[in-house]
């Protein structure tokens, strides 16, 4: 039976990790005008059914995604509670509405969001998965592209020193749940981080999972990927 | 029991960064080789337009969620709901206006863009992952400044032009084959390319349609792995509504 355990600076690394950028909010005056044809309405996942993924020994699986993760043989994971301290959620999960509104109220304010953090520290591989939602800003374009570019920063730089902690970073594309998605893969240089590092998106309307895996080399990196898989997520 | 003693720098990570990055798709290579729209042309009305005037009149297309039709041109394509297209007020400022154009105007105000020799951007959908891109652009190609005797010759500097724009933004060109294919049951000139920038690839599919004096620019663009035909085969000719 796999634990799970939490350190203590993990208020304090919260604080960091969870601190927001301004954002340009851009506002414009749209103007009813009439369709020309009837406009059929797709399914577009909406930030206020946004549920929280559930993390258990086998895994996590996200409904709002629409993806799970299977946990391999040998690593460790936070639980739900532990995320939700790492997110500073107040609200009991037994309170389900409330739990789902916090949550929900969280990323339509663009505060950042843990949704799973599992790894082996023993082989330098782990698994992070954010979630970040951008419905307040419905002018800006969203695709899984623009936003690993707009994180090319940070994933330059993993460890905040202004150094580059990384190299050789290629785009690739793998293929998860029958779509073609865009990954960063690169060479990473960072103690406890592998060798190899591979960074995707997983757009859900305006929701995005931020996806960052290490592993101690390409192999590695692609087991991990090849641990998620699909789940039906409604329609 | 192993703990996370580096979860502190994995963690601070997060997303905050924001900040807005651009994508680079074949989709910008509309501006190489088609007019430059004007700077924010005031949507007025004119009683009658020159445009209608010669030859076979023009009519826009019309979008309908992720569906847009042109019957002008005789094409239609239906995108899934893993694509996005770009709604009339992006596409108007795209076309220079500096905000939207009304519906009951815009008609008017992309011909009057046409009549002064700019190009009226018709579409442009990329796919929810921004690996694919999809873009409509219609001009008068007999106001096109370089002259060519037919549409062919048209097409031909329209693929050099692209290239020595890719060249000259420090693109590598990796091949170009010009070629034909079928697009919405019509066979057409298609300039296939790729190109190369810090090893990431575009692959591309460049497609003219004419009808009369105006010309329908197509540019398809697909990153990494090749999607440009599949791109191609998702356009159609338009269903006949029932009299």
């Amino acid at each position: 039976m796999r634990r799970t355990r939490m350190r203590s600076n993990i208020q304090k690394i919260t604080a960091l990790a969870l601190s927001l950028a301004a954002i340009l909010l851009l506002t414009s005056c749209k103007t009813e005008e009439p369709q020309p044809l009837p406009s059929p309405t797709p399914f577009v996942p909406n930030i206020d059914a946004f549920t929280v993924g559930t993390i258990d020994d086998t895994g996590y699986a996200s409904v709002f995604f629409g993806f799970g993760f299977r946990l391999p043989e040998g690593w460790q994971y936070y639980s739900r509670s532990e995320t939700d301290k790492l997110n500073q959620i107040q609200a009991d999960p037994a309170d389900q509405q409330a739990y789902a509104k916090e949550n929900v109220d969280q990323l339509k304010n663009a505060e950042g969001h843990i949704e799973y953090f599992a790894g082996n520290d023993q082989k330098g591989e782990n698994l992070t998965i954010y979630a970040v939602d951008y419905a307040r800003y419905p002018d800006e374009i969203l695709m899984e592209m623009s936003e690993m570019d707009k994180s090319l920063g940070w994933l330059a730089d993993l460890n905040g020193d202004s150094k580059d902690d990384i190299e050789h970073l290629s785009l690739d594309v793998v293929d998860l749940f029958g779509v073609e998605h865009p990954v960063y893969r690169y060479d990473i240089h960072l103690e406890g981080y592998g060798n190899r590092g591979a960074f995707l998106t997983i757009k859900q309307g305006t929701t995005f999972a931020v996806i960052l895996i290490n592993g101690a080399d390409e192999n590695a990196v692609n087991a991990i990927l090849q641990g998620f898989y699909a789940l039906n997520n409604a329609s | 029991m192993q703990t996370y003693n580096r979860t502190k720098t994995v963690i601070a990570l997060v997303m905050a960064v924001f900040m807005l990055a651009s994508f680079t798709g074949c989709a910008d290579l509309a501006q190489l080789i088609s007019p430059t729209p004007s700077p924010s042309p005031t949507p007025t009305a004119t009683p009658e337009p020159l445009i209608r005037k010669e030859g076979m009149p023009i009519t826009f297309g019309q979008m309908s969620g992720n569906s847009y039709v042109n019957e002008y041109f005789d094409v239609a394509v239906d995108l899934d709901d893993l694509w996005f297209t770009e709604d009339t007020k992006h596409l108007d400022e795209i076309n220079g206006f500096s905000g939207e154009v009304p519906y009951s105007e815009r008609e008017q105000a992309y011909s009057d863009l046409l009549n002064n020799g700019n190009m009226v951007r018709e579409f442009y959908a990329h796919s929810h992952t921004g690996l694919k891109a999809i873009s409509i652009d219609i001009y008068d190609y007999s106001q096109v400044p370089d002259q060519y005797p037919d549409i062919f010759m048209h097409y031909i500097s329209g693929t050099l032009k692209i290239t020595q724009g890719l060249k000259d933004q420090g693109y590598s060109i990796l091949n170009g084959v010009n070629s034909s294919t079928t697009i919405a049951g019509e066979t057409q000139y298609c300039f296939y390319f790729s190109y190369e920038k810090n090893g990431t690839v575009w692959n591309c599919a460049y497609v003219l349609m004419n009808r009369d004096k105006y010309v329908m620019s197509i540019l398809f663009s697909s990153m990494v792995t090749n999607h440009v035909d599949e791109m191609i085969g998702f356009f159609h000719k338009p269903v006949k509504k029932a009299v």
